[in-house]
């Protein structure tokens, strides 16, 4: 965040009344992101720790499911915090900046990075695009400014080269979509909007593997070919206790093998057609349903957040 | 009233009256046992000794316990009491180590209503050589092994516990067949299948011929001399309790293993000392339940360690007959016979045949 996004606010003596209506928008923020983070991260987070744990023997299916997961695990996790944080400042009538504005629904890269940690871009575009000069002195310079700011942004994440690559990527991914600005306008919406969600999803790969070793290991199992079913260990990260116990319930549990299809279902559902945080607290009428509602994704939320390890010693 | 404000009341009444009556929900059943044994006429189920062993020794009724590994998990409570006139609790851990067992002792010791008797359990070269000593095989749930309240709350609000163990328990119970206490743990049942020749020599490497291989020297190594130390600490605290340990009598083909690696002789090594250091103790009694019998009994390994239920039910009968039983005059004996019974063994006729 930028020093006069915020700190104005601290200053304003009108911030320090109490507020219901910013109290009920915290409760909402807050609790939207601790149940993305809680309920989708974190279980997507299990399928990508099985995938990334044993790489080399993932085959075509898994990889395509690991890849997808850890999207949206960085996704709901990220913005999940995020929520979290702009719902704790409602709280105290303090207005954080959003940070993610339904990124996946973007066309373009350039379009992602606007929609992307938000803030950050807005940090690099102050601090050393535009010191560098930006887009003022030129074609070719502008495109070099803007892959310098990716490859920091690489280095900002950690001090690993596969982070560098992902950077260098996402500039240069950046600078052809400059360049080929007005054909990529021409393609068709869906067409570009697939490009794009291929691109970031092949390039999360790079940022989540430990070597870049590792990431090409993955992406030959990827291009392998190899349509094997999906490992029951992956199908049973996402078959949640609670989930397994409806099923039970309802008398379905023949399709619990089937619930790693539902939340990537979900997952695409969400980050690309449910309205944002932002847009829900823009829009927000405190109704009582709604409050049971968020109530029950509150209960639900909190009791997932301790668990029972399974340890599986197969030598007992 | 202001709708923003009957919202935010609203949400945070239903949110902490749902939470409670989730908490009150399990505190009723309690499937780990933690604050009671199982209330409206449950039988108790234990199933899962990381989580379980706690809640069962702080509320069951016992003056014996059985530790150690996945080597005594199928020990039938019930032959001890029997046996020996007590009344025992199981309290092992799968791949226990030296602080595994050093906890359950401490459980029992610290919880139980009556003197304990008698701890009964394995002692082996897994636990005698493990580097990670100090620490339990997996990390233990400290919620349910301190006695602080306020982090039960991870117990009582846990998603985990209310849909599976709790429902375990309810479906276990309505289902009428609950597994006596006196087996809990026990994997035999599922591995019934798993006993054979073939298994008991998977994950050893069998060329069919029976090569000299340079051993390691026989020295006991530093670690060991410390775990040693801290079973007689924790045996000389409790005079009054009588430890039965047994060296698990595992299949000849995992100390072909060892010896194949050159590590044979310093395991041997690492047991003679554990035993002359432990006969030290007035109350240790130490069995060596190996005969060549049953270690080349291959059709009963599931593995080159685990053995069957008959196996363990000779082992207990050696421990309450007082056969095999070492002394501090006959363990170099015990000692020797192994060694040679090991080294001259015809592997090639064993192993292929």
């Amino acid at each position: 965040m930028l020093h006069h996004e915020v700190i104005p606010q601290f200053a304003d003596l009108e911030n320090r009344k109490w507020s219901w209506e910013h109290f009920a928008q915290g409760l909402l923020a807050f609790f939207l992101g601790l149940g993305k983070k809680v309920l989708l991260a974190d279980t997507f987070a299990k399928a990508v720790e099985i995938g990334f744990g044993d790489v080399s023997s993932l085959g075509t299916t898994n990889a395509i499911l690991v890849m997808i997961s850890y999207t949206f695990q960085i996704y709901f996790d990220f913005s999940g915090y995020c929520d979290m944080a702009v719902g704790i400042g409602k709280f105290f009538n303090i207005e954080i900046p959003m940070n993610f504005n339904s990124p996946y629904r973007a066309r373009t890269i350039t379009e992602f990075w606007n929609r992307w940690h938000m803030t950050l871009t807005r940090f690099f575009t102050t601090y050393i695009y535009i010191p560098l000069g930006g887009n003022q002195k030129g074609r070719w310079r502008t495109y070099g400014n803007v892959l310098v700011v990716f490859l920091v942004s690489g280095l900002w994440h950690g001090a690993n080269w596969t982070f560098l690559l992902w950077g260098l990527f996402h500039g240069m991914a950046s600078v052809l979509t400059r360049m080929g600005k007005k054909q990529i306008e021409n393609w068709h919406p869906a067409f570009s909007w697939l490009c794009t969600f291929l691109f970031i999803n092949i390039t999360w790969v790079f940022f989540r593997a430990e070597s870049i070793g590792q990431a090409m290991v993955f992406m030959r199992q990827l291009l392998d070919l190899n349509f094997t079913p999906v490992l029951s260990n992956i199908q049973d990260a996402f078959l949640l206790p609670e989930i397994r116990w409806f099923l039970e319930l309802i008398k379905m549990e023949r399709y619990s093998y089937m619930t790693w299809a539902m939340f990537l279902a979900f997952g695409l559902f969400a980050s690309l057609q449910m309205r944002n945080t932002k847009e829900r607290l823009d829009t927000f009428q405190p109704t009582i349903g709604r409050s049971m509602g968020l109530a029950l994704l509150a209960i639900w939320s909190i009791i997932s957040l301790s668990g029972v390890s399974v340890f599986l010693y197969w030598n007992f | 009233m202001n709708p923003w404000k009957r919202f935010s009341c609203f949400f945070g009444g239903m949110t902490i009256a749902g939470l409670l009556l989730l908490a009150l929900l399990v505190f009723l059943v309690d499937p780990f046992y933690h604050y009671h044994m199982p209330w409206f006429g449950l039988k108790p189920y234990a199933y899962d000794e990381i989580y379980q062993n706690p809640g069962l020794a702080a509320h069951d009724t016992y003056n014996a316990i059985i530790i150690g590994s996945s080597m005594s998990e199928n020990f039938s409570t019930e032959w001890f009491d029997e046996a020996y006139g007590v009344d025992t609790l199981k309290l092992t851990y799968a791949g226990a180590t030296l602080e595994n067992l050093r906890i359950a002792v401490e459980l029992a010791q610290e919880n139980s209503k009556e003197q304990i008797k008698y701890v009964f359990g394995n002692l082996d070269v897994f636990i005698l050589l493990s580097h990670t000593y100090e620490q339990p095989k997996h990390p233990l749930p400290e919620y349910l092994y301190d006695s602080h309240v306020c982090n039960d709350v991870k117990y009582l609000l846990n998603k985990d516990v209310l849909f599976d163990d709790l429902t375990l328990l309810l479906k276990v119970n309505k289902s009428g067949h609950v597994p006596s206490l006196a087996q809990a743990y026990s994997w035999y049942g599922e591995a019934q299948n798993a006993f054979s020749k073939e298994n008991a020599l998977k994950n050893c490497s069998i060329t069919g011929v029976f090569e000299e291989v340079m051993q390691k020297e026989e020295t006991v190594e530093e670690h060991t001399i410390r775990i040693v130390e801290r079973i007689k600490k924790l045996v000389t605290q409790y005079p009054n309790t009588t430890f039965q340990f047994y060296y698990s009598p595992f299949c000849i083909s995992y100390w072909y293993g060892r010896y194949a690696e050159g590590k044979f002789l310093s395991d041997v090594k690492a047991l003679e000392y554990s035993m002359e250091e432990l006969l030290e103790c007035e109350n240790v009694e130490l069995f060596f339940p190996t005969n060549y019998e049953i270690i080349t009994d291959f059709d009963s390994y599931k593995d080159s360690q685990h053995y069957d239920l008959d196996i363990q039910y000779q082992i207990f009968e050696e421990m309450r007959d007082g056969t095999n039983h070492l002394t501090q005059e006959n363990y170099k004996e015990y000692i020797e016979n192994f060694k040679k019974m090991v080294l001259e063994s015809d592997f090639e006729e064993l192993f292929m045949s």
